[in-house]
């Protein structure tokens, strides 16, 4: 089973600005919708994730 | 036809421009930050990119502060009607473009008080006014980076200084020199940087910015609009984070992706050598309308301290009719009148009548400025 990370962000500008910046540390990274599960993590649902897999 | 209206908008655009938002379309055709498939993340890669071009661009900082508007106007309504409270003083110069006037005048109707340090006749700000204008009531100081009507550059760092000093914030217009003149907001000390894509930064109409300086604490400051933003959907508030909070509804990715096209060329030419070729322009049109003896010229006439705006009247001659005439037997495209700058106008000895009003731009040549002279002689010996 492959493992992975997701990062929550609250707008879709940090997502990319996380993937600009984990692509040059030589992460796999991968934008997505935000999963249900995550969705309603706190009052603060964020708009999208970036999954990474080293 | 020889376009000598790029204060106005610059024209034509340039092929890069045109090219990238035709791609925009094409290939990054979503909405960004709405959905979550490839054209919306496309999109949303553009949108940010340009961020980052525009925080490095002025050297602003977060490229979080950096706001898409759809003009410098809007950019300025954004800071001066979420910011000011009645009772509040800001401070302006008698050279500013309605843009900054009336918002000021609806807000002074609310109960702002509005103070404007009036400048020289040719455009020009004494420093000692703008400090002896600052009191304990002071909230924002507003200055244009240079006039629309003359060019006259006014000394922004110099500004920063005393409004820093007095725990003043600074909102700067730069719709005028945005793309020509060098602008470094953390050097300077600017607060509020607004400016417009579609006048020396060569993008689209349409789209516009407004930076926002780390000093300011954007809690302090109410969203013009209001409205979606594809972040926190499940709030009926508006979300408090950057962007977000200032940029509801579908943002202009075409005209983003424009604009982003026109800093890249701006930064592979290079601001100095753009700049020096508007000089140029600049000495030679002063040199050729000081020529003429029915001639008035405004502003500082001095390359130095001007953008490539240049202002004139000729005796007994309108203005709207010398415009006419440049357009329908020259093809000579000037803009005349008020130029949306009353305030200056009233400063510089020119209103209501106004001025006929020149502007090169990137595209021009130095043949075109020749033959332009060479027409207003005609026309105002006629």
């Amino acid at each position: 089973m492959k493992e992975y990370g997701v990062i929550l962000f609250f707008t879709t500008s940090s997502a990319i600005r996380a993937e600009k910046l984990l692509a040059k540390e030589g992460y796999t990274i991968k934008l997505i919708p935000t999963p249900r599960q995550f969705s309603s993590v706190e009052a603060n649902r964020p708009v999208s994730v970036a999954e990474m897999r080293q | 036809m020889i376009y000598l209206d790029n204060a106005a908008t610059s024209w034509p655009k340039l092929p890069e421009v045109l090219k990238a938002m035709v791609d925009a379309l094409e290939r990054a055709g979503g909405n960004p930050g709405r959905s979550g498939h490839r054209l919306s993340i496309k999109a949303a890669r553009v949108m940010y990119d340009t961020r980052e071009d525009l925080a490095r661009f002025f050297n602003s900082g977060d490229p979080m502060r950096v706001i898409f508007t759809s003009s410098a106007t809007h950019s300025i309504n954004i800071v001066l009607k979420g910011l000011l409270k009645p009772g509040d003083r800001v401070i302006v110069s008698s050279m500013e473009h309605n843009a900054v006037m009336r918002p000021l005048r609806g807000l002074e109707e609310r109960g702002l008080i509005v103070d404007v340090v009036p400048c020289a006749s040719d455009g020009s700000i004494d420093l000692n006014d703008i400090t002896g204008a600052v009191d304990s009531t002071t909230r924002l100081l507003v200055i244009v980076h240079a006039s629309n009507v003359v060019g006259t550059i006014l000394p922004v760092a110099e500004v920063a200084s005393i409004a820093h000093k007095a725990g003043v914030l600074l909102l700067v217009d730069a719709a005028q020199t945005a793309g020509v003149l060098p602008i470094d907001m953390k050097a300077f000390g600017i607060d509020f940087l607004a400016f417009t894509g579609h006048k020396c930064m060569q993008g689209p109409p349409g789209i516009g910015g407004l930076i926002i300086g780390d000093r300011v604490d954007t809690s302090q400051i109410e969203p013009l609009v209001q409205g979606g933003t594809g972040s926190q959907s499940e709030l009926e508030e508006q979300p408090e984070h950057l962007p977000d909070k200032f940029e509801s509804g579908t943002p202009n990715i075409v005209g983003i992706a424009g604009l982003r096209a026109g800093i890249n060329w701006i930064m592979d030419r290079g601001i100095e050598t753009i700049r020096a070729q508007e000089k140029k322009f600049i000495n030679a049109l002063i040199d050729g309308l000081s020529d003429m003896s029915d001639i008035k010229l405004y502003g500082a006439h001095d390359p130095e301290r001007a953008v490539a705006i240049v202002s004139f009247t000729a005796m007994g001659k309108h203005v709207s009719e010398i415009g006419l005439k440049l357009d329908e037997d020259y093809g000579i495209l000037t803009r005349v009148g008020l130029h949306c700058a009353p305030a200056a106008h009233k400063t510089i000895g020119t209103f209501p009548e106004g001025t006929v009003r020149l502007a090169p731009g990137i595209l021009t040549t130095s043949d075109e400025i020749k033959k332009v002279l060479r027409a207003i002689k005609k026309v105002i010996s006629s």
